[in-house]
């Protein structure tokens, strides 16, 4: 078993900041903290099977994105005075270097880089991952559009209750869940979890860990994110993961699910 | 005017004096307070610069906290050490740290001399790297002592932590994941 980490789980698992103030602690964790935390602390409790990949695009994504967020919040917090502005710059001297001295030890203690072909990279990235998910992202949907039934049409409210539960029972037939289009990032991440598994076939298990659905099954959803009216059937369809572990031979997974694999697989 | 790669490296030459006559000179170490008043005062300066990006203001800014704090640290450190009569390891390490001052300084020099900087990518990991460096050496404040005494209060903190968790979710792309989570923040 082999795990690459995706983006979302470095980034994620980097942000945890703990701090006084007036003798009370404080923390910041971020909401998938727990969970991609958890998956680089046992596995590197095996380190010597040096199981967990971090490539140099992932590690260079990682530090962008955090460092972006940091100056994009100060653009939009906009403090003017210069007082102000210099406690800003302090907070985020801070914050910033907390964070990736999280990431640091992460890409140094818990983690392995393996060699990657560049070129090679590119190519499947250009050749086989890019034109295979435009094919398959046409014949996706990003949620499933509510088809209120209109209270002046049902007034009785059971009644309505009763035409929604034969919509959510229907699901499976309405079309496959899948974010879009992935971008170049995520298409080269996905390249190189194809060139790496490829490299390895002796592997029994290809692993992506990541946070974001265009790698891990997706929940089913019926409404946008956006709306308030937002229901999740607490299914996930995972039709265009189990599409790229046929076609490419990795497995993208959220990071609490491969633990959950990897403990179990050790009991046995 | 005040060069950070001079001053340093007759701060090196101080700090060689201390551990080949095994005694830390208290008296000297005043030398330290010009560095640590002028880089705290560049500090200012560089928020003041119209013609630097964000970007550059944070990374020139985050360089020049990193010699002042790693400076004040060895400052204090250098006086504990001298007043139980240490043979001087202290100064030992703090020596070790001064080539990292040094890759810092350069670029902070050219910086000044020029009016702009030659390779920011460059000064960050340099700055990087002397962060790390002071930190595990004990030669930093840690953060709740850093919190205190820049007077930061707790709605800013709140509020820029804040922001910044939503900015990194941005950047992530991971709004509609979030959404889905039932995980809470804290």
């Amino acid at each position: 078993m082999k795990v690459l980490i995706e983006t979302s789980v470095l980034v994620s698992g980097s942000i945890c900041w703990e701090y006084k103030i007036r003798n009370a602690s404080k923390y910041l964790v971020h909401k998938f903290f727990s969970k991609c935390n958890a998956l680089f602390e046992i596995f590197k409790q095996y380190s010597e099977q040096k199981k967990v990949i971090i490539t140099k695009t992932v590690e260079n994504e990682a530090r962008n994105a955090l460092k972006k967020a940091v100056i994009n919040t100060m653009k939009e917090r906009n403090i003017r005075s210069l007082r102000g502005r210099y406690k800003e710059m302090v907070l985020q001297h801070l914050v910033l270097n907390d964070s990736l001295d999280r990431l640091d030890y992460y890409v140094e203690e818990c983690s392995i880089r393996l060699p990657i072909d560049i070129s090679k990279r590119d190519e499947i990235r250009d050749t086989e991952i890019e034109p295979f998910m435009k094919k398959k992202v046409k014949q996706t949907i990003r949620y499933i559009q509510p088809r209120r039934v209109p209270r002046k049409v049902v007034t009785d409210w059971g009644l309505r209750e009763e035409i929604k539960d034969i919509m959510l029972n229907s699901l499976p037939e309405k079309g496959v869940i899948y974010k879009g289009m992935p971008g170049e990032r995520d298409l080269t991440i996905m390249a190189e979890a194809t060139l790496l598994s490829r490299e390895d076939p002796d592997e029994d298990s290809f692993y992506v860990a990541s946070c974001d659905n265009h790698f891990k099954p997706n929940p089913v959803q019926i409404g946008s994110y956006f709306s308030e009216n937002v229901i999740y059937t607490g299914e996930l369809d995972s039709t265009i993961r189990d599409a790229l572990v046929e076609e490419f031979g990795f497995i993208s997974e959220a990071p609490n699910v491969i633990v959950q694999i990897f403990q179990e697989s050790i009991q046995t | 005017m005040l060069r950070y790669s001079d001053e340093f490296n007759k701060i090196e030459t101080l700090f060689s004096g201390f551990i080949d006559t095994k005694k830390i000179d208290e008296s000297k170490l005043q030398y330290l307070d010009s560095i640590i008043k002028r880089s705290n005062t560049d500090q200012l300066h560089i928020l003041n610069n119209a013609y630097l990006s964000l970007d550059e203001q944070t990374t020139i800014f985050g360089a020049l906290r990193n010699i002042s704090q790693t400076t004040l640290l060895m400052k204090e450190r250098l006086i504990s050490a001298s007043k139980i009569g240490e043979n001087p390891t202290t100064a030992e390490i703090a020596f070790d740290l001064i080539p990292f001052i040094q890759n810092v300084s350069i670029y902070i020099d050219d910086f000044f001399d020029n009016k702009e900087i030659y390779n920011l990518e460059k000064l960050e990991m340099f700055s990087r790297n002397l962060y790390k460096k002071a930190k595990k050496l004990g030669f930093s404040k840690d953060i709740s002592s850093q919190i205190q005494e820049e007077g930061l209060s707790e709605p800013q903190i709140s509020g820029f932590i804040e922001k910044f968790s939503e900015n990194v979710i941005n950047e992530l792309e991971l709004g509609e994941e979030i959404g889905t989570e039932n995980e809470s923040i804290n």
